[in-house]
């Protein structure tokens, strides 16, 4: 039955999963979906100025969807939520003083390339071993992969929705 | 498997530690990792998640001890027993990198027995002290290697393998047993006596390189199209820009649907007028363009779509807002119970399907 189908395909793929700490069980795809779908109506409910902006936020709603799902056991999702939520609070926002209890472990930085990139693109990579980061990729790379299709089957189903009004206004004979 | 109950976690108090290292007599002593000493652990006893920061427990070495194993010693001071006895507690040590969560694992079969020299006189010291300290010390060791500081202390006492549980993974008994147990693999193949000839860094290094492999093998398989490529560096660069590729995505599909303009095609909604209020409607989200514009919209429109697209098969979404429509046409949802009768009818479909 389209996306789901496709989506539990892949959760229950035969990928051996060499990470040791996997203990739950990747976050259903339904739970994404309602909670995706209730901020996107919420986003399109209200009124905005233009679709950049709504995109902009419809794209962060998805985002912390995404991370909500995930849970807090992962590093990627706690770092986006807390970006996203330092985003909504732009305004001057004074930098907590670092408690001098934390020590900040110094990670290895800028050996290699590629590894700087994946970083960069990982959400939270940069405060992360490599053997994590590369967990953590992956993790974020399945989540993506969800996030991707739902979006992909919501875009899908509106312009059927909306091909078939048009074709019904096309006849409107057949309806009434 | 043995489990420590949480409550235990005074584990400074239960650690009777008693490893007799037979090849302690080899020269090569000196480069012993921590990671290899332990062979085939059958219980483990270990701390809850919740103490990231508990004491580490000294490994002090009677040789020159490289950075794996150490880390300072609790309070009770230990009795280092000549003989090695069955039971001893293990904590192992996977990288001197990780996070401050130290697991006991205890090993019923006595196989390899370690002695280390515990630092008589951080027993006396408070474990606040000390765990600041041991961390200070674990730290320079870490970055400059040195051992001498455990060398050779006045009385070896008990000793321990630490493991060092990474910052977020899980330290119940049945990863520890696993990660062990991959350690295990990892290092010499099916010898359950670990020769302490190995050098500890080359080990510690070994095991790290398994480690970070089996997480590319992994990534391999998730991402498309990555399974020609064989180096390393091709793979993290698929990888980066499969990701990148994909937030591209992700960002184009918000846009998408942040252009969806509330249909404007009215006039194609039969009047069946469902007593829906024209109140604004949050949840009808499957629909929403049209409820939001239309607060009356047609039943059998919907359902001919649907009908239209359950063969297709094309999307879940379909399905569930004819259900959620039909619900919301025989009585009114309630505010509270939206949610749940759209969850409902979503898992509902799923099950079906």
């Amino acid at each position: 039955m389209g996306v789901i189908d496709i989506m539990d395909a892949k959760g229950t793929s035969s990928l051996g999963n060499p990470n040791p700490n996997i203990l739950t069980p990747h976050p259903s795809k339904s739970s994404v979906a309602i909670r995706f779908l209730r901020v996107l109506s919420l986003v399109r409910h209200t009124a905005s100025s233009s679709p950049s902006s709504r995109a902009c936020r419809i794209r962060r709603a998805a985002c912390s969807c995404m991370a909500y799902s995930a849970g807090p056991r992962r590093a990627w999702s706690r770092a986006l939520l807390r970006k996203l939520v330092r985003r909504r609070r732009k305004p001057p926002r004074r930098d907590l003083p670092r408690p001098a209890a934390i020590i900040r472990r110094r990670r290895p930085v800028g050996g290699d390339r590629l590894e700087v990139a994946l970083r960069r693109v990982v959400p939270g990579g940069a405060g992360m071993e490599y053997c994590r980061l590369l967990e953590e990729a992956a993790d974020y790379v399945k989540c993506l992969v969800m996030q991707v299709r739902l979006m992909q089957s919501i875009v899908d189903f509106e312009s059927h929705v909306h091909s078939v009004n048009k074709r019904s206004e096309i006849d409107p004979g057949d309806r009434n | 498997m043995q489990q420590a109950p949480v409550s235990d976690l005074s584990v400074l108090e239960r650690q009777r530690l008693h490893f007799d290292w037979q090849q302690q007599e080899q020269p090569s002593r000196h480069s012993y990792d921590a990671d290899l000493c332990v062979r085939s652990l059958n219980s483990f006893t270990c701390f809850s998640n919740g103490l990231p920061d508990l004491a580490q427990y000294s490994m002090p070495v009677a040789s020159n001890f490289e950075e794996a194993g150490v880390a300072a010693s609790n309070c009770n001071p230990k009795r280092r027993k000549a003989e090695s006895s069955p039971k001893s507690k293990v904590i192992i040590n996977n990288s001197p990198k990780t996070e401050t969560a130290r697991i006991l694992l205890h090993d019923q079969e006595h196989l390899c027995s370690v002695i280390y020299q515990q630092d008589e006189s951080n027993c006396k010291r408070g474990k606040q002290e000390r765990r600041s300290e041991s961390r200070q010390q674990n730290n320079r060791k870490e970055a400059s290697g040195d051992t001498s500081s455990y060398k050779n202390e006045e009385h070896p006492k008990a000793d321990y393998i630490h493991v060092r549980a990474r910052r977020g993974q899980a330290t119940d008994s049945h990863s520890l047993a696993e990660r062990v147990r991959e350690l295990n693999s990892n290092s010499a193949p099916g010898a359950l006596q670990f020769s302490c000839a190995f050098s500890s860094s080359l080990n510690f290094y070994q095991v790290r390189r398994e480690r970070i492999s089996q997480r590319m093998k992994y990534l391999q398989e998730l991402v498309p199209g990555c399974s020609k490529i064989t180096g390393k560096a091709g793979m993290l660069d698929e990888i980066i820009n499969y990701v990148q590729s994909l937030q591209r995505q992700v960002e184009f599909l918000s846009m998408k649907l942040a252009a969806v303009n509330p249909l404007a095609a009215d006039n194609n909604f039969s009047n069946c007028s469902m007593g829906i209020s024209s109140e604004p409607m949050e949840q009808p989200f499957l629909h929403f363009n049209s409820l939001q514009a239309h607060p009356c919209s047609g039943l059998d429109m919907y359902m001919d779509s649907s009908s239209d697209l359950v063969p297709d098969g094309s999307s879940f979404v379909s399905c569930s807002a004819l259900n959620y429509v039909a619900e919301l046409v025989r009585g009114r949802i309630p505010a509270g119970e939206r949610d749940s009768s759209l969850s409902i009818s979503i898992i509902s479909r799923e099950s079906l399907a």
